[in-house]
This record gives C-alpha cells, sequence and structure tokens, in this order.
C-alpha cells in the first residue's frame, strides 16, 4: 500500500515509516525536511503552510502525525486545526484513509490546549468520514519525544519525584503503535471511528519512570514522594505560557489523564501488545546482553528455589543456554522481590498460576531449574540425600516439614496470587 | 539382470539380526541398511551413587552435552530423555513419513534399533498363543532356544512364574534383587496360598541382561547405571550383533532410510536415501524389519493398499508401591530394571504382566511434577519417601487395543490410536486388585500414583500384517511373506498373528530366526 506519513522524522513517525517499508510498503514522508538518510521518497510538507497539498490518486492511507510545535496561544490551534483540515480535504479527494494520530489528553474541556486542539481535530476528521488514533503513553526505541524528555531526566537525576495520590499511565510501545497504524490503515472490515491504543491496565507513573530506569537505562534511582498539588499550583503561579516552556504543563496533563478502554479496540486490530517490562528493554546488543544478565538472575534465583542453597556457576550457565537453546531466550518477568529472595517463587510455583497461560512458560523452567538442579553434586544430595544422614525420623520430619511449608505457601499464593495476575492482566483461572 | 543380494534386510534391530543369523550362515550374499543412527552417547563411568556424589560432570549424562533430556520435557519416559540414547529416538516418525493422532508412535533409525532403549523383558509365547501362528511349534521353540543362548538371559531356577515365563532352562542365575524387592518377596512367600489363590503370582523379571559374562559382554555388577546406559554391556542391544554379522564375508551393511520397495526383473528394488542422496538397491529377498510401524507403511504402500489395518498394542499403566517397613533407609545402587514380575488373572482368557522397579537410578525431576506440592517441598518429600518406594507397571493383552493404520495418497503412515471399550475398566479392576495384592506384601499403593498410559505408550506395536495359514491381501503366510508380493517377507511385529500381554521382543527374534532358518534352506511355503 501506498502511505504518506506526515511527521515522519519524529518520534512515532520515523518508527512508523521504517516498520511500513519492512512490511512491503511504499512510503511517502511528509515534513519540513527530508531528515535522516534513507528516508525514500518524501515531500515538502510544513503544518504552518497554508497552501493545499496534492495526494497522489494511489496512495492507501494518509497518516497524519504531525504537529506545529507548541501551542501556546488561541490563534496557534486555529492555525493547527485549520491546516490539519486542509490535509484531510485533500485526502478524502483522492480516496484515501485518512488516519489522525491523536492523544489520550484529547477532550472537550481538556487542561491544555494541546488537548484540547487534538479533540477539535478528532471532530473534523469524524464528521469527514477519517479514522482517529489514540495513544497512550508511548515509550521505547529511540529516546524521542516525551518518552525521550522521560529518559534524559531520569538518566539525569539521582533523585526521582513520586508523585502523589499517584497519576496513571496507560503505555504503549511505539512498535506496537505502528503495528496498530499500520492494522487501522489496512483493515478494510471496520468502520471509521476513534481507536485507543494502550495497556488495558494503567500503571503508576512512578513506576514507569521506575522500569525506565531499571530496564532501559540500568541505573538506581531513589524516589521521593511529591504532592501533586505542588505541580498544579506551580502552573497556577507561572502562569500557561511558562509552564509550557518548562514543560510543566505536560506534566500537569498527566495528572488528569481519563482512562481509556482499550482492550475492544485492541482485539479488534487483534494487536497483542508487549509487556511494559519487556518493551522497555533496548533491542540491540546492548539489550541481549542485558537479556542474558537478567536470565543469569533469574538462574540463580531458580535453582536457588529448588537447591535451597545457592547454585554453581556452571549450572547457572547450562540454566541460561537451556533457555536460550529451547525458549525465546528472553528472561521472565518475575517480580523483583523473587530474585532477592527466591523461596518467594513458592508463591508462584502454585496450579493456580502454572496452569494457566502465562504460567506455563514458568513452569517450563522450573522444570529445567529441577532437572539441571539434580544432575550436580550438590543436587544429589539435596534430591536423594546422597551424603547425609537418612533414617526414618530425619525422613518423618522433613516430610511433615514439607507438608506444612506446603499449607503455608499455598495459603500465601491464595491471597497474593490474584491481586499480581490482575496485575499481569490474565484471567485468573482457579 | 542378477540382483545385488540374496536377501536384503530392513532394519538392524533384535527382528533384522535374528533374521539374518541362519542366512548368512548358510552362506547367502545378505545386506543389512538401517538408519545410520550411532546409539552411543555419553555413559556414567562409575557406580550410579558414587558418579552422582563425585562426578562433576554428571550433566553430561543425565542430560547431554547438547541439553537433550531438556528439549524432551513432554516425552512419555525418562529413557527417551537419556542422552545415551538420544540417536536412538531422534527423526524415526520424520524420515518414515508417520503421523498419528492418540498415539504414542516410536521408532528408531539406529543401529540396533529400539533395543537399545528397551527394558530388556523377555518372555516365550504358551503353546495356547502358539497356536495362532501357523507353523508347526517346534519351529518356534527351536528358535526361541537359540535366540536366548544367544542374546543371553538371566531368571531363576525356578518360582511361580517359570511356566509362565518358559525360559528357565536357557537363563543365567538372577540378578541380585535390592533390599525393597527381597523384603516383598519374602512376604510373598509366606502368603503364596492366598495370593494365588486371588489370581496373583509373583516371581522374578526374566530379562535379557547377563549376570554372567558372555562374549565380549560383562555380567552385571550391580552399579545402577541401567537408564543411562550400561558400559559393561550387560543388557542386550541387537547393535551388539550387528558387530557379530559384520565378522562375516557374506554380510553387507549400508545406511539407508528405504522409503519403497519395486518390484524389478525377477528380483526385488528397494528405493530410498542415505544421508541427502537417493539409493537404488536390488535383492532376490526382501525381508522387512524396520520395526513394526515403518515396516507396515512400506507394506501398505508396496500393495497399494489403501484400507486401515488393525494395530496392536498393549494397554498400559505405572504405579508407585511404597514399603513403610523401609522408610527411612539410605539410598543403595541397585539394578534398574525389572526385579520382581507379577501375573494378576483378571479373567480366565485375560491376564496382566507386570514388573517392579527399583527408584534410586531414576531421577526425582520424573515424579516431581505429579506432586500436589510446590516443587521445592515435593523435592523434600521424595528425597525422605522415595527410598522406600518402587515404581511398577503392567501391560493388558494386546487385543484390548483399538489402533488403526493406514497410508494416504502420498503414501504416509497415519495411526489412530484407541482402545477397546472394556479397557478402562479393566485397567481399573487391576489397579484395585493390585493395591489389595501388595499390600499383603507390604507395600502401599501411593494414592493417586495409578495411571493408564495413551495408546502406543507401551511401544508393543505388533500385528498389522499378521501371519495365517490362508492368508489374504494385507496378510503374511507362514513365512511372512506378503500375500500378493512373493519375495518380500515380513519378519518384525508387524508379523505377529497375536500380541499378549508379555512381553513380544523375544518372540519378535524368535520367528524371525525361524522364517531366516527356512529360507535358509530354500523351504517356505508362499
Amino acid at each position: 500500500m501506498k502511505l504518506l506519513i506526515t511527521g515522519a522524522n519524529g518520534y512515532i513517525g520515523a518508527k512508523l515509516r521504517h516498520i511500513a517499508k519492512d512490511r512491503g510498503h511504499e512510503v511517502i514522508s511528509l515534513s519540513r525536511t527530508k531528515g535522516g538518510a534513507n528516508t525514500g521518497e518524501w515531500s515538502h510538507y510544513d503544518i504552518g503552510d497554508k497552501v493545499p497539498i496534492e495526494i497522489p490518486a494511489d496512495a492507501g492511507a494518509v497518516i497524519h502525525l504531525a504537529i506545529s510545535g507548541k501551542l501556546a496561544s488561541e490563534s496557534d490551534c486555529v492555525a493547527e486545526i485549520s491546516s490539519a483540515c486542509l490535509l484531510l480535504k485533500a485526502t478524502l479527494r483522492s480516496g484515501a484513509k485518512f488516519i489522525f494520530v491523536s492523544s489520550q489528553t484529547a477532550s472537550k474541556d481538556a487542561p491544555t490546549m494541546y488537548g484540547r486542539t487534538k479533540w477539535a481535530i478528532e471532530q473534523e476528521v469524524l464528521k469527514a468520514g477519517g479514522w482517529v488514533v489514540r495513544p497512550g503513553q508511548v515509550y521505547g526505541g529511540d529516546e524521542k519525544g516525551l518518552f525521550g524528555i522521560l529518559s534524559a531526566t531520569v538518566r539525569s537525576l539521582p533523585v526521582l519525584p513520586a508523585f502523589f495520590p499517584a497519576p496513571r499511565v496507560q503505555p504503549v510501545h511505539v512498535d506496537d503503535l505502528a503495528n496498530a497504524l499500520l492494522a487501522v490503515a489496512g483493515r478494510q472490515d471496520l468502520t471509521p471511528r476513534i481507536f485507543c491504543i494502550a495497556a488495558a491496565q494503567p500503571v503508576a507513573f512512578t513506576h514507569f519512570l521506575g522500569l525506565i530506569a531499571s530496564e532501559r537505562l540500568r541505573v538506581r534511582r531513589i524516589f521521593v514522594p511529591v504532592p501533586t498539588f505542588l505541580v498544579r499550583a506551580a502552573t497556577l503561579v507561572l502562569g500557561e505560557r511558562i509552564s509550557i516552556k518548562l514543560g510543566i504543563e505536560r506534566l500537569a496533563s498527566l495528572f488528569a489523564l481519563p482512562q481509556m478502554h482499550t482492550a475492544e479496540d485492541l482485539r479488534s486490530l487483534a494487536l497483542d501488545l508487549r509487556s511494559l517490562q519487556s518493551g522497555m528493554r533496548r533491542a540491540t546488543i546492548v539489550g541481549e546482553r542485558q537479556n542474558r544478565r537478567s536470565l543469569a538472575r533469574e538462574a540463580k534465583s531458580m535453582l536457588t528455589y529448588v537447591l535451597k542453597r545457592k547454585p554453581g556457576l556452571a549450572v547457572q550457565g547450562r540454566y541460561v543456554r537451556a533457555v536460550e537453546l529451547f525458549r525465546s531466550g528472553v528472561p521472565l518477568e518475575l517480580p523483583a522481590f523473587m530474585l532477592h529472595a527466591p523461596l518467594a517463587l513458592a508463591l508462584l510455583d502454585d496450579r493456580g498460576f502454572t496452569s494457566s497461560a502465562t504460567g506455563k512458560e514458568f513452569l517450563w523452567r522450573l522444570n529445567t531449574a529441577t532437572i539441571l538442579a539434580e544432575a550436580t553434586t550438590v543436587g544429589a544430595s539435596r534430591f536423594i540425600g546422597i551424603g547425609e544422614h537418612s533414617g526414618a525420623v530425619r525422613y518423618g520430619m522433613l516430610i511433615a516439614w514439607s507438608v506444612v511449608m506446603e499449607a503455608v505457601w499455598r495459603l500465601s499464593s491464595f491471597f497474593w496470587l490474584p491481586i499480581y495476575l490482575r496485575r499481569l492482566n490474565v484471567e485468573f483461572t482457579k | 539382470m542378477t540382483a545385488d543380494f540374496d536377501v536384503i534386510i530392513v532394519g538392524s534391530g533384535p527382528a533384522g539380526v535374528s533374521a539374518a543369523f541362519p542366512l548368512v550362515a548358510a552362506g547367502k550374499k545378505v545386506l543389512m541398511v538401517d538408519g545410520g543412527n550411532s546409539p552411543a552417547g555419553e555413559l556414567p563411568r562409575q557406580p550410579f551413587l558414587a558418579a552422582r556424589e563425585y562426578d562433576q560432570e554428571q550433566w553430561k549424562w543425565m542430560i547431554g552435552s547438547d541439553l537433550h533430556a531438556l528439549g524432551m520435557h513432554d516425552a512419555i519416559s525418562p529413557k527417551m530423555r537419556v542422552p545415551a540414547h538420544a540417536k536412538v529416538f531422534s527423526e524415526f516418525n520424520t524420515a518414515n513419513h508417520i503421523n498419528s493422532e492418540n498415539f504414542v508412535a516410536i521408532g528408531s533409525l539406529a543401529q540396533g534399533g529400539l533395543s537399545n532403549a528397551w527394558g530388556c523383558g523377555v518372555a516365550r509365547f504358551s503353546s495356547a498363543e502358539l497356536e495362532e501362528f501357523p507353523c508347526p511349534p517346534f519351529e518356534l521353540e527351536n528358535a526361541y532356544r537359540l535366540v536366548a543362548q544367544r542374546i543371553g538371559i538371566s531368571g531363576p531356577e525356578a518360582d511361580d512364574l517359570s511356566d509362565y515365563f518358559g525360559l528357565d532352562s536357557w537363563s543365567q542365575p538372577p540378578i541380585a534383587m535390592d533390599a525393597l524387592h527381597e523384603r516383598m518377596y519374602a512376604r510373598y512367600e509366606k502368603h503364596r496360598q492366598s495370593l494365588n489363590g486371588t489370581g496373583f503370582r509373583l516371581g522374578r523379571s526374566r530379562i535379557a541382561v547377563l549376570s554372567q559374562d558372555l562374549g565380549r559382554r560383562q555380567g552385571c555388577n550391580n552399579q545402577g547405571n541401567c537408564l543411562y546406559g550400561c558400559d559393561r554391556g550387560a543388557l542386550y542391544s541387537a547393535s551388539t550383533d550387528l558387530a557379530a554379522l559384520k565378522l562375516f564375508p557374506n554380510f553387507y551393511h549400508q545406511t539407508m532410510v528405504v522409503d519403497a520397495l519395486r518390484q524389478g526383473d525377477g528380483h526385488w528394488l528397494i528405493e530410498g536415501t542415505a544421508g541427502k542422496q537417493a539409493k537404488s538397491l536390488s535383492g532376490s529377498r526382501i525381508l522387512l524389519a524396520a520395526g513394526t510401524l515403518a515396516t507396515t507403511r512400506l507394506a501398505l504402500n508396496a500393495l497399494q493398499m489403501q484400507q486401515s489395518v488393525r494395530l496392536l498394542s498393549c494397554p498400559t499403566a505405572a504405579f508407585v508401591l511404597c514399603l513403610p517397613s523401609s522408610f527411612g533407609a539410605a539410598r543403595h545402587t541397585g539394578f534398574g530394571l525389572g526385579q520382581l514380575s507379577f501375573v494378576l488373572s483378571l479373567r480366565d482368557d485375560i491376564h496382566v504382566l507386570g514388573s517392579t522397579f527399583a527408584t534410586s537410578g531414576l531421577p526425582i525431576s520424573e515424579f516431581v511434577n505429579y506432586l500436589p506440592l510446590r516443587r521445592r517441598y515435593g523435592v523434600d518429600l521424595l528425597k525422605a519417601l522415595l527410598s522406600s518406594c518402587v515404581v511398577g507397571n503392567l501391560f493388558l493383552p494386546g487385543n484390548l487395543s483399538d489402533n488403526h493404520v493406514s497410508v494416504d495418497g502420498a503414501g504416509a503412515l497415519h495411526i489412530k490410536g484407541g482402545f477397546k471399550e472394556e479397557t478402562a475398566v479393566l485397567l481399573k479392576t487391576a489397579g484395585s486388585r493390585l493395591r489389595k495384592a501388595y499390600a499383603q506384601l507390604g507395600a502401599y499403593m501411593l494414592p493417586m500414583s495409578f495411571t493408564a498410559a495413551k495408546a502406543g505408550a507401551d511401544i508393543h506395536y505388533a500385528g498389522t500384517l499378521p501371519m495365517r495359514i490362508n492368508p489374504v491381501r494385507g496378510e503374511t503366510g507362514s513365512s511372512g511373506e506378503l500375500f500378493g508380493l512373493a519375495g518380500v517377507h515380513v519378519v518384525d511385529g508387524a508379523a505377529l498373528p497375536l500380541l499378549s500381554e508379555k512381553s513380544h521382543t523375544l518372540t519378535i527374534m524368535a520367528n524371525a530366526t525361524r522364517i531366516g532358518e527356512r529360507l535358509a534352506v530354500g523351504y517356505h511355503c508362499a
């Protein structure tokens, strides 16, 4: 399909262009400058220009991502809306689909001009039979856009604010968003409407920042509680203009995010979003090394859980090798406390989890850890008691102990698992 | 045009080598082809418990340098996870175009075939069972003796199962039992009368394992490595016989996976591949010994027969027995294959045969997944419990299976597994009667441990092309010759006219020997 993309050099645009080309689409970038190398076909497009643009007759869809810098005044907004309308009309004349990338903040009475403008454009687009995509908090890939600002902030500040009451965001990986846009462009069986694309379950903004630190930048950061009203107060004191300049306005808009109901839209587009934790990792050689490091931590934790003592390095290496050889090579997303205290894996080692779809992989790895742990000299004493005392009393106590501990952990899992699984966003089957 | 060989034998497993000996001895020019996989893998080099305690590299023979066992989580038997057997089972179904539904289909492309990994159970079919064979009984009786003496079997001089197994006169002394089995057997001798009254008989397992040296193979020294591979060669594998056959100048051996048979000008052609190379060879006679499944596929394709035929297999189950009187015992190295066998009569015409095994050589990982306990505590429990446990299996007669096989237009073999309706009830009855019988022996069946296996898991496949006095299409004559395809003989399990609950390997070997002898002297009736 021939795709025209405005804002093709931006955070989302560049990624979309890339993925679209990989899928065999023909991409024409509409932007002010030609941008980076290998951009392929390019036409000049400036959202500030008031000249009508020509859309080729064989275009399949126009994806409108461009935005003119900062919307600081009413007139900026009007200009933004009218140039979007120009593009919209030109597109519909050509017979192509018009897909407008809006925002989670879009609403008639959004606290920011940005949100109100996006909403106004949405209305025009929908009226004319165009399509709207509202992404959540976009992250991953290059450090550009808001994600770039957040990454840079986390990188440069040793102490980060943990806002309370906690604002919640609905993340979406930039690749997943690109896939969603291509799906909307390609699907013929849907009717034009608003598609909300983001994780169905919101996560705390602090958690989001925490993952940027731990998974992407691999740094430790301290979070200091900051009441959200301070930020609101700052915008009032500084006024809208200065707030926008300082980026505080964008922050403030976070606190007023309406929750989007995305599950239905994701289903209708047959999209399966990656988890936040895996999406945060860089898909590069660095990322692979990170994967392996996480796998090694997982190996140590799983093997310690089974062996009841620290496993040797060699057997940990075999675990990593096995996961790379027979599975995806991607580490499990075990809660951090389980990596520090492997005994806590007993919470997950429960039929309520291992029989679920997500738990299957955990079970495979637990089986692998068991087989590997057993085939060691340490395992020989742990599993069959070589070199240890035997005897009916000792063994009797061991059995009693195992039954009691099983009961304790089963009870713990009973209360903890539903909470954990809700967070994982999977159906709880028990 | 003359053929390249007098006889081509497809497959080097127990059936193939058994048919080959008389032919080679009679001076026939014999070619044997097989999949060429070498069964050798890494073996433990010390007695099992010592190896577990000291061998830092034990993962190499328990899991494999290539982590073989971890890629086989879903396999049905611990045997299939053993690195030494990796090459025994691999690639068979793909290479032979076999697919299955509700059926565990297993075969081998290795030299020596499935015998590289068998449980070594041996038995003679009773005279009543042999009546189904379309040949004079003495032919098979004689062949049983030849095979038993060649491969070496061990068992007691006499016990309650002497008549049932019928092999004692050719046996080496039995291999020592472990303490748990000694204890059960001592209790059995006390309660013999009442147990026999309920149809339960107990005796030593008869196995193709040496207790004394035979040729180059050494007798068992109870080192406990049976599962992972015996470096003494005490367990019979047809690969030993293959090595012996190779000493004959008129015996030839090549690697080739046979895909089809074709009638040539007064001889038969086998066509297939060696590596990636297409290959074709000719012989005056073809003996199919590729294993029941592969043989059936070749035969049905050669016959151009599309309708399905029945495949026999023994419904099977497994269970765990615990001896509280031995609770708290330390682990001891012990023999890893069947130590005691039982026969249970369910009805006049239905007997169950099973054996019990030591648990010490089996990995705990094999059990822990079945426990309703967290891994960490499951290991604790099994560590304390398994030293006083034995595992058991049982087999029901093959006529209780309901499997069907057919070839499709493309020549692939489809297997559809199932059981006769009464099988589930019979298994359940067998389970509860065994529970009672073993309780008398001081061995208690662990709750929920009695598990019936999927069809085919027994790997006692047989009877797809049964020998009959008056064969029709899809059957074989008294020399295993396929009706309608003169010169093509079926000498493996496919030709058995019945499958009892007994391990059928020795009977396959005896029948192959018998057919080989007939062909050696030029006597056979179509």
